[in-house]
């Protein structure tokens, strides 16, 4: 299904999409008031820019850093070049240790290599605890946004869920039981967890440890209770040294919910006594990435998604419309990467208004890069044959005045035929605009009483 | 778990990565600039964040505030040496032991206006890292002077430290996954309050 397809399909629901475009619109306001209250705002999204440009010029070092320092600390580093192997790794760890519980906090990579099915099918019970996770594996559907994981759901939605899963009354719709009935749930699981799995924000070259963020306290809850702590990275992660922590956690709250900080910023450097701690560094295509000049920078992503709850399309259209998990500006311009092919559309999602690019706390030129895809989407032949023969035409009409000025003319004869057809998906639901009675090159002859 | 990933990992990364670019100079950015926020700024987002504020003199008026909650019949684990709790943390078997256990006392080294945000590390947590998360209720001590202006300052304080754990932790849990409502307390505490302490603290090791 095409992202237009899949968007008409959100679109059906009228009050809901309106909602969710106006609830995400909200948390960009409030990013908006939270950025202007820092007088050096600016300085600081340029700081984390190099930082991170200078970083991915030297990455491997940085790696190599990391991965000494951290082992240094008695963390075990594992490394995996794809998804397939970052799952294997993962289950060898909770085999080698009789893990046969393992509750997760929010981690985009393990959505990235379906980790959760294959530990699954291998036997593992696999509890995501993050709130909007949870609801969303209960319901066994993908999240819908990477920081805002049920943002498409209603609350009355929500207590169905748990209704059938937790045993809630029916008709519970209220957030704050909804959310003390999933914290007395997930507690349970804590206590009971043989391991803990959570993302990384940020790894330190300088000294190995790695820095989780978190607002409900789930990462904490399950990497200091349970006898194993595995921690996975996407190996772009990486950051030379601890000051360069404070530029990244004063952007990184602030331009994804709108909150001064996170209210957990934990920063793992040893396992406790007793405890074992894993960090798996995983490629995945990220290297490819690196390699191509144009779409380097999209490795920068802190993944705060304030380029997708600004995004016009991205609030209109919701998550699940994107072919690729990750939507929004920055999906798009991961995705084609991962499959060119099976995203081929996903570049243009989007209206190029570049709203992305200038609330992106690490100066990521996200609408240049979407640009840029669609022309690689292009020239890979990936584009529809209907807008292959569009542009073949309007190039074939362009090439030649005369050419132009004969459809000058006969364009403004027919447009209202083109509207009343209604072949391409723009004239569906707007309309042309009706055509003045004389063309531009007429006009100006008239004006000037004789030729151009 | 292959040897061989590392090498094609390191060896793809050193192919793709461009010529080295020089690491940023910070101060030159002008990080840092305009007005520095104050322990007030500190209160006020505190505040917004659902969390309590209360200035005491010293360490005697912790003591008291903490044994109201503890009259008032709440089981209380301190990290904090000279205030007594009704669990003791060193016969503990496991952190799971601290589930149910109603209020937690720690000392914070030092606050960040900017933020609201403390930072603990594990020896402040009396090595027990789910302390913060699986108490009911915290209540976290700071110096009146143990402040820093941002996360700049903040880490400068850090510098190089030797624990194995360490937080920054600002105002109690909280979540908005249903609905952007926000309900305050998630996992960890659903209540917490942050007690400015003018005097006699001891410097921490």
């Amino acid at each position: 299904m095409s992202h237009a397809q899949a968007a008409g399909e959100f679109l059906r629901d009228a009050p809901r999409t309106a909602w969710h475009d106006k609830t995400l619109w909200m948390v960009r306001a409030r990013r908006d008031v939270r950025a202007k209250a820092v007088p050096d705002w600016e300085p600081l999204r340029e700081a984390a820019s190099r930082i991170k440009e200078h970083t991915l010029s030297r990455l491997s070092q940085y790696l190599q850093q990391f991965e000494a320092a951290a082992q240094a600390n008695g963390v075990q580093v594992h490394w995996a070049a794809d998804a397939d192997e970052h799952n294997r790794i993962v289950l060898e760890i909770l085999q080698a240790s009789g893990s046969r519980r393992l509750v997760k906090s929010k981690s985009m990579l393990t959505e990235e290599c379906h980790l959760n099915g294959y530990l699954q099918a291998n036997g593992v019970e696999v509890v995501d605890t993050d709130l909007g996770e949870r609801i969303v594996q209960l319901q066994n559907t993908p999240p819908s946004h990477i920081v805002m994981p049920a943002i498409h759901l209603r609350r009355a939605e929500v207590g169905e869920v748990f209704h059938e899963h937790l045993g809630t009354p029916r008709g519970m719709d209220d957030a704050t039981e909804l959310t003390r009935a999933a914290r007395h749930h997930l507690r349970g699981h804590f206590l009971h967890a043989d391991a803990a799995l959570t993302g990384v924000n940020f790894a330190v070259a300088e000294n190995g440890a790695f820095v989780v963020c978190t607002n409900e306290g789930n990462a904490d809850m399950g990497a200091h209770l349970a006898p194993v702590h595995i921690a996975c990275m996407g190996l772009e992660k990486v950051i030379p040294r601890q000051e360069h922590l404070g530029v990244f956690l004063r952007l990184l709250a602030r331009s994804a919910t709108g909150q001064p900080s996170t209210v957990f910023a934990s920063h793992f450097v040893r396992p406790r006594p007793g405890q074992q701690m894993h960090v798996v560094i995983v490629d995945n295509g990220r290297s490819r990435q690196l390699a191509q000049p144009k779409f380097r920078k999209s490795l920068a992503c802190i993944r705060c998604a304030a380029c997708m709850n600004t995004c016009p399309v991205y609030r209109r259209s919701g998550g699940y419309s994107y072919s690729y998990f990750i939507g929004g500006p920055i999906g798009s311009v991961l995705a084609p990467n991962v499959d060119k092919a099976k995203h081929s559309d996903m570049p243009f999602a989007s209206t190029l208004c570049g709203s992305c690019t200038a609330v992106c706390p690490v100066k990521i030129d996200l609408h240049a890069q979407l640009l840029h895809w669609r022309q690689e989407v292009v020239k890979a032949g990936l584009s529809p044959w209907w807008k292959t023969l569009a542009m073949r035409g309007m190039q074939w009409v362009l090439r030649r005045p005369a050419r132009m000025q004969w459809a000058g003319g006969w364009m403004r004869r027919f447009l209202p035929l083109v509207n009343a057809l209604r072949l391409d998906p723009w004239t569906q639901s707007r309309d042309l605009p009706s055509a003045p009675k004389q063309t531009f090159r007429q006009w100006l002859q008239k004006r000037k009483g004789g030729e151009l | 778990m292959s040897r061989a990933s590392r090498e094609v990992i390191l060896g793809a990364v050193s192919a793709a990565q461009p010529e080295s670019l020089p690491l940023p100079d910070l101060a030159a950015l002008g990080l840092g600039v305009g007005e520095r926020p104050s322990v007030a700024a500190a209160v006020a987002i505190l505040d917004q964040i659902g969390a309590r504020v209360l200035r005491l003199r010293d360490l005697n008026q912790v003591r008291q505030w903490v044994m109201q909650a503890h009259v008032e019949g709440a089981s209380v684990v301190s990290a904090v040496p000279g205030i007594e709790g009704s669990v003791r943390l060193g016969e503990l078997q496991s952190p799971r032991d601290l589930d149910g256990v109603e209020l937690g006392v720690m000392r914070a080294r030092f606050g960040v206006c900017e933020n609201g945000a403390l930072w603990l590390e594990e020896s402040d947590l009396a090595f027990c890292r789910a302390l913060p998360v699986i108490v009911q209720r915290w209540v976290v001590l700071v110096g009146a002077q143990d402040w820093v202006a941002d996360m700049h300052e903040a880490y400068a304080r850090i510098g190089q430290w030797h624990s194995g754990f360490g937080l920054f932790l600002a105002g109690p849990s909280k979540t908005a996954d249903i609905e952007q409502c926000l309900v305050i307390g998630a996992h960890g505490v659903v209540e917490a309050t942050v007690l400015i302490v003018d005097e006699g603290l001891e410097p921490l090791a």
